[in-house]
């Protein structure tokens, strides 16, 4: 792959990044289910993971700065460390385990809110003394999140194959 | 380039990684806000601040398409409301009149409540289910710092800022875990605390907890600011009480609040930076 295609296809990755963005706080941040709203970015994480191995994995750092930089975790930098963690595991899931579909979409979807929600358990049982049931019942109903799997899972296998060609 | 990730990839994710750890344990160790996520604040803020004036934009777009029905069942409403506050306030000045008075014949300090506001726009809510927090358009440079109180347009308790950078603030709102705020029942004086519970977190909804074993508590009791140590201005009203609820141990009572201020919709508010109350 030259470097102008390369850059290309990060560009495209990026823009519907964007869009899964807007659509996160302009629309979902706005819906309630069982008092959660879907949350979409470890979503994202994992399945460019999934899809792009481990220049997915440099993908979901430069994200997780990014979304550091814009919106409040529980410590400064937690989502650069949460979607790292998330991206190794699939990276690895991904690579070794299953491989790269509907399937595998699903189950790493699952994997990447669990993760995310037990280090926000970790940090948040450090910080403000949080009791674990509620926080396990939160991490439950977070999982309706894997609904909207097929929101980020479709546009992100068209751009793969396209940008597969190069 | 893909030759280059084969080669570098690995310090490339390592160079990531203790930059990003490295802003942690800098973060971690300096008291307030860190010179880095300061800067990051900064730097986020107009972007941060384009978003919500599109997001306002399309909220606007969208109330003006709503139901005529609605505004002019509101405005009965309205109206009715009006008439009663009318009512109150012609009392409320007659009382206030006689408690000077006494005041006076006492020797007792003149009651006063001076606030200094510093108003400021929404730009972030939290788009996390874990917490409650809200980022703001304006910082220290505008006077506002950590612990500050902020209300809406009413008065009603929003929120604490719990980090302030140069223009940008972020606020716990009182839903939020991190918010322990020292609370009064309005009608009996018994003095609480307010924390936002994550189980009720989800229901906009927090908790009213150390309630007395004896306490008279009912629901709809108003639960204002106790103001005990100075640190909050005293009398902001945080909810009303909607349920009370025993512990799981069967010992102690607590009550589930509604908050007073509509979270959800606001879009600005207003940061109490100094005040001066005398109860």
């Amino acid at each position: 792959m030259t470097r102008r295609n390369f850059a290309i296809k990060w560009l495209l990755y990026g823009l519907a990044t964007l869009l899964f963005v807007v659509l996160q706080s302009l629309l979902l941040n706005h819906i309630t289910l069982w008092g959660i709203h879907p949350f979409l970015l470890p979503l994202i994480v994992a399945l460019a993971t999934m899809w792009e191995g481990n220049e997915g994995v440099v993908f979901s750092l430069i994200f997780g700065l990014l979304t550091d930089l814009t919106t409040t975790g529980p410590i400064p930098c937690f989502y650069t460390l949460a979607f790292f963690v998330v991206a190794v595991t699939v990276m690895l899931i991904a690579k070794h385990l299953i491989v790269p579909g509907l399937l595998c979409a699903f189950l790493v979807s699952i994997l990447s809110i669990v993760l995310c929600d037990l280090l926000q358990m970790l940090f948040l049982s450090y910080r403000a003394g949080i009791s674990l049931l509620p926080a396990l019942l939160l991490m439950g109903k977070e999982l309706i999140s894997v609904a909207c799997m097929p929101l980020v899972y479709f546009p992100y296998r068209w751009l793969h194959k396209r940008t597969a060609v190069y | 380039m893909k030759k280059f990730f084969s080669k570098n990839g690995i310090w490339v994710l390592a160079a990531v990684t203790l930059i990003a750890v490295i802003m942690c344990i800098v973060s971690a160790v300096s008291g307030g806000t860190g010179f880095l996520h300061n800067a990051a604040g900064v730097v986020a803020s107009p972007f941060r601040a384009a978003g919500a004036a599109v997001s306002r934009w399309a909220d606007n777009i969208f109330e003006h398409f709503e139901s005529v029905d609605e505004l002019k069942e509101e405005n009965a409403e309205l109206r009715r409301q009006v008439a009663e506050l009318e009512q109150s306030v012609r009392q409320a000045n007659v009382d206030s009149e006689e408690n000077e008075r006494l005041r006076t014949l006492l020797g007792l300090r003149q009651q006063r409540r001076d606030f200094v506001f510093e108003s400021a726009y929404i730009t972030g809510h939290s788009s996390s289910n874990w917490a409650s927090t809200l980022t703001l358009s304006k910082g220290t440079s505008c006077g506002i710092v950590q612990g500050n109180c902020v209300v809406d347009s009413e008065g009603y308790l929003v929120g604490i800022v719990t980090e302030a950078g140069l223009n940008w603030c972020t606020v716990a709102t009182v839903l939020d875990t991190e918010a322990q705020i020292g609370a009064k029942v309005f009608r009996t004086g018994e003095t609480t605390v307010a924390m936002g519970d994550l189980s009720l977190m989800g229901r906009n909804r927090l908790k009213l907890s150390y309630l007395e074993s004896e306490s008279s508590l009912i629901n709809g009791d108003l639960v204002v600011t106790s103001g005990l140590g100075g640190y909050y201005p005293s009398g902001l009203v945080i909810g009303s009480v909607e349920e009370i609820l025993t512990d799981d141990g069967g010992l102690t009572k607590y009550a589930i609040l509604a908050p007073q201020a509509d979270l959800s919709e606001l879009t600005e508010v207003f940061v109490i930076t100094s005040f001066d109350v005398v109860d």
